[in-house]
């Protein structure tokens, strides 16, 4: 479960807030889709949860573990996968997925287990032994999926997971982002591609300035609204 | 100048400032750059000592009849310092940069782009060589009867100095990169770049101990005369090897004809020429020559015995952060060698010499009493503190992430646990190589004993771990984080700066202490100084870790 109450963050003091008074709740089994146009504040809002960022006021509590008060319990409950993979190029893709193994205490018999599993459905097990600067974007990106994954965790954040996956990998993940929550699991994750938003998800938030201007079931977000698709619905709320 | 040109300008001009600026403040808010007057102040001394030796030149020089020989030394060497740190700044700029990818696409000729970068390189060039060049062409102006022209001669000859040798930079660099794959081993050249800066850092030091005889002593100037005359045929060679120079000394000797014009001339037209080459070559060669990042590495599947092997055990999150910083230290060879080179470098620049004063080191070996016993390994401990506080590992600790802190900073894993790793990670590098080289030393001096070698590895460890701490502190409350180039995590990192002067100032307290001690009685100084290392490991160790617990939520990367 993910709960996020009244959370504020502005880059500079008493400048223009980059998320402004957030209040949301992601309760297990729910794949919840986070949209906005560009600079909105949903990389911010992630950042946030993931324990990157401090915000300014608010609470936010992951499987009901205060972020700021016990970082360390609420971090071990989530995987996180930045909207940028960024990973260590000196290392190989399984001295990663170990070290990522070792910080989470994964046991051995099921990192084995994960690595193998997760190699072979993001094809990227033939890659494994190589250095990470030669791989490439998309590479990196399933690398990280990996390593978000490999310790099974009970929450998913994942900021445009999709972006530089090739279609089959896509497919994957959004196997996966099914399975998970069918498991009783919490997902959030945030994506422009609204097509897979409004197939995938069990409800949707709109940021727009920092405050979310929209949120509830596709069906909820129909009402008042002219528009019929949830990118018709997009564009209309975000415009106003 | 066309309008493209200009726009490259103006880009490359905004790009470097603003690479200048956050580099000194370590950030955007321009802070640093109060530190300015402090670095240029850091400077004067070494100025003040080359204005006196070049005064010396002169008038020793003219006395023989030749005081422009001071023109035709410092153009040369500025020329000289340009054609050797040229090649580097060339490569770097024309190769690695980030923007070549978004530039070269664009309608720009990568002429354009070539002289653009150039033009960049040039205004770094101006300051590097102006402490060396602008003192002498000043002491000689002031000395020398010189025509009114000499004030618009010498600054056009200053800014079009480094011109033909950069030229020359460059036309190898470019053919250099079109020939070869070394742009596919980046790391490769920086390396073999570092060894060559270590064996020209000993070719001068060696040149540097024959020249001391006229920079030093009473009667500089007589001193000065006799190396002049022993020397007659250095002015010719000199001339002879850089053309250049002696335009550039008939353009503004005292006495010149016609004001020196064709001298400039010669120098304008050269320089003019020399440009003309680049464009010509950049044309031709630049686009051929650029590679993409990537390292080769290994490609084959990972057979499931060898994931089974690998995956095989479980390490404690302090050993698995350990083994990281190792791994990423050995594999980044910029970070590596940044490292390693002062480590080997100091103490060969510190005992070197030792080897040609053979009864300095007879006067050693016969130490005794109290000196022996507690002075020599006091000494050693002092020797390896100050080995270990050029490493610069600590003190970029938390820059060397990068755009990778991500990773540590969303994994549950304390502030104080991955401070921990990076100070053990610290002591084993430092405590390795200061141990290997003062045994080394001691044992060449025949003083080492079983029990001075155990005190320094106990005293050192705990040495070595406050001095990490102390070293991390500037990094921890304000790392680079926003490099792209690893050597501006090292190099050009100002927290490296600041912690060489906090160790210093700690070192020279502990000093002091020291002093204190041997007065009271020298036999406390070693048992006191294992209590003071043990105590400061301990207070640092808590108070750098709250620190970091602090400070690792306010980083907005």
């Amino acid at each position: 479960m993910i709960e996020l109450y009244q959370v504020s963050k502005s880059y500079v003091r008493g400048g223009r807030k980059a998320v402004d008074d957030l209040t949301l709740t992601v309760t297990p089994g729910e794949i919840f889709g986070f949209l906005g146009p560009n600079g909105a504040g949903k990389t911010t809002t992630i950042k946030m949860m993931a324990g990157l960022l401090r915000p300014d006021t608010g609470t936010i509590r992951i499987n009901g573990f205060d972020m700021a008060r016990e970082p360390l319990k609420a971090k071990a409950q989530l995987a996180y996968v930045p909207d940028s993979p960024e990973v260590y190029e000196r290392l190989t893709g399984l001295e990663y997925l170990n070290f990522i193994g070792d910080i989470y205490g994964v046991a051995p018999a099921d990192r084995q287990r994960r690595i193998q599993d997760l190699g072979e459905r993001f094809e990227l097990t033939h890659a494994l032994a190589d250095r990470i600067s030669g791989y490439s974007h998309g590479m990196r990106q399933k690398l990280v999926l990996m390593a978000a994954l490999l310790h099974d965790p009970p929450v998913w954040i994942l900021d445009e997971p999709m972006v530089g996956l090739d279609p089959r990998s896509a497919y994957t993940l959004k196997e996966l982002m099914v399975e998970h929550t069918r498991k009783g699991r919490t997902l959030f994750f945030s994506t422009h591609v609204l097509e897979v938003a409004e197939r995938l998800c069990d409800r949707v938030a709109i940021i727009k300035n920092g405050r979310i201007i929209a949120s509830g079931t596709l069906e909820e977000l129909r009402h008042g609204q002219s528009g019929e698709s949830l990118e018709e619905i997009f564009l209309e709320l975000t415009e106003q | 100048m066309n309008r493209r040109l200009l726009a490259l300008m103006r880009i490359q001009a905004l790009e470097n400032w603003r690479h200048f600026r956050e580099r000194l403040g370590g950030g955007r808010s321009g802070w640093g750059l109060l530190l300015l007057p402090l670095l240029v102040l850091a400077f004067v001394p070494a100025i003040a000592m080359l204005t006196v030796s070049y005064m010396a030149l002169y008038l020793a020089a003219s006395m023989l009849g030749f005081g422009e020989l001071l023109i035709t030394v410092v153009v040369a060497a500025g020329q000289i310092l340009c054609l050797m740190f040229g090649v580097f700044y060339v490569i770097s700029a024309f190769y690695f940069s980030k923007d070549l990818s978004i530039l070269l696409p664009l309608p720009i000729r990568p002429s354009e782009i070539a002289l653009s970068k150039f033009l960049g390189i040039l205004v770094g060039e101006y300051m590097t060589i102006a402490p060396v060049v602008v003192p002498g062409l000043v002491v000689y102006g002031l000395a020398a009867d010189v025509s009114w022209t000499y004030v618009p001669f010498a600054v056009m000859i200053f800014l079009l100095l480094p011109v033909v040798p950069l030229v020359l930079s460059a036309l190898f660099s470019l053919v250099l990169m079109r020939v070869t794959n070394l742009g596919r081993r980046r790391d490769v050249l920086r390396v073999v770049g570092s060894l060559i800066g270590v064996a020209l850092a000993i070719l001068f030091g060696q040149l540097g101990s024959r020249f001391e005889s006229f920079s030093v002593g009473p009667d500089q100037v007589g001193q000065v005369q006799q190396f002049l005359q022993a020397r007659q045929g250095m002015a010719a060679a000199v001339t002879q090897l850089i053309p250049t120079s002696r335009w550039a000394t008939e353009a503004l000797r005292a006495g010149a004809p016609a004001l020196g014009s064709w001298g400039m001339l010669l120098y304008l037209g050269t320089s003019a020429v020399a440009l003309g080459l680049l464009v010509g070559f950049a044309e031709w060669l630049l686009p051929g020559g650029l590679t993409t990042a990537g390292d080769g590495g290994r490609s084959r599947r990972l057979t499931a015995e060898e994931l089974r092997r690998d995956t095989g055990k479980i390490r404690s999150p302090l050993w698995a952060l350990l083994l990281r910083e190792i791994r990423l230290l050995n594999r980044t060879p910029t970070f590596l060698m940044n490292a390693l080179l002062p480590v080997v470098l100091l103490p060969l620049v510190m005992f070197l010499p030792l080897l040609q004063e053979p009864e300095a080191l007879a006067l050693v070996r016969q130490v005794s009493g109290p000196w022996a016993s507690y002075g020599i390994p006091a000494a050693a401990l002092g020797m390896m503190l100050f080995i270990s506080s050029v490493s610069n590992l600590a003190s970029t600790a938390i820059s060397r992430e990068g755009r990778f802190f991500w990773i540590l900073r969303s994994l549950p894993v304390s502030p104080t646990l991955q401070i921990r790793a990076k100070v053990l990670h610290s002591v084993l590098f430092n405590l390795l190589s200061s141990m290997v080289v003062m045994v080394g030393v001691l044992l060449w001096m025949r003083l080492l004993t079983p029990l001075i070698f155990l005190y320094l590895l106990v005293a050192g460890t705990l040495g070595v771990a406050a001095g990490s701490y102390l070293m991390m502190v500037p990094d921890i409350l304000r790392p680079n984080l926003t490099w792209t180039d690893p050597q501006r995590a090292m190099k050009g990192n100002l927290n490296v700066l600041i912690s060489t002067i906090i160790m210093m100032a700690f070192m020279g307290l502990l000093v002091v202490v020291s002093l204190l001690l041997w007065w009271t009685d020298p036999r406390l100084l070693l048992p006191a100084l294992l209590l003071i290392f043990g105590l400061l490991t301990w207070g640092l160790d808590r108070a750098v870790t709250q620190l970091a617990e602090e400070k690792f939520l306010e980083y907005e990367a």
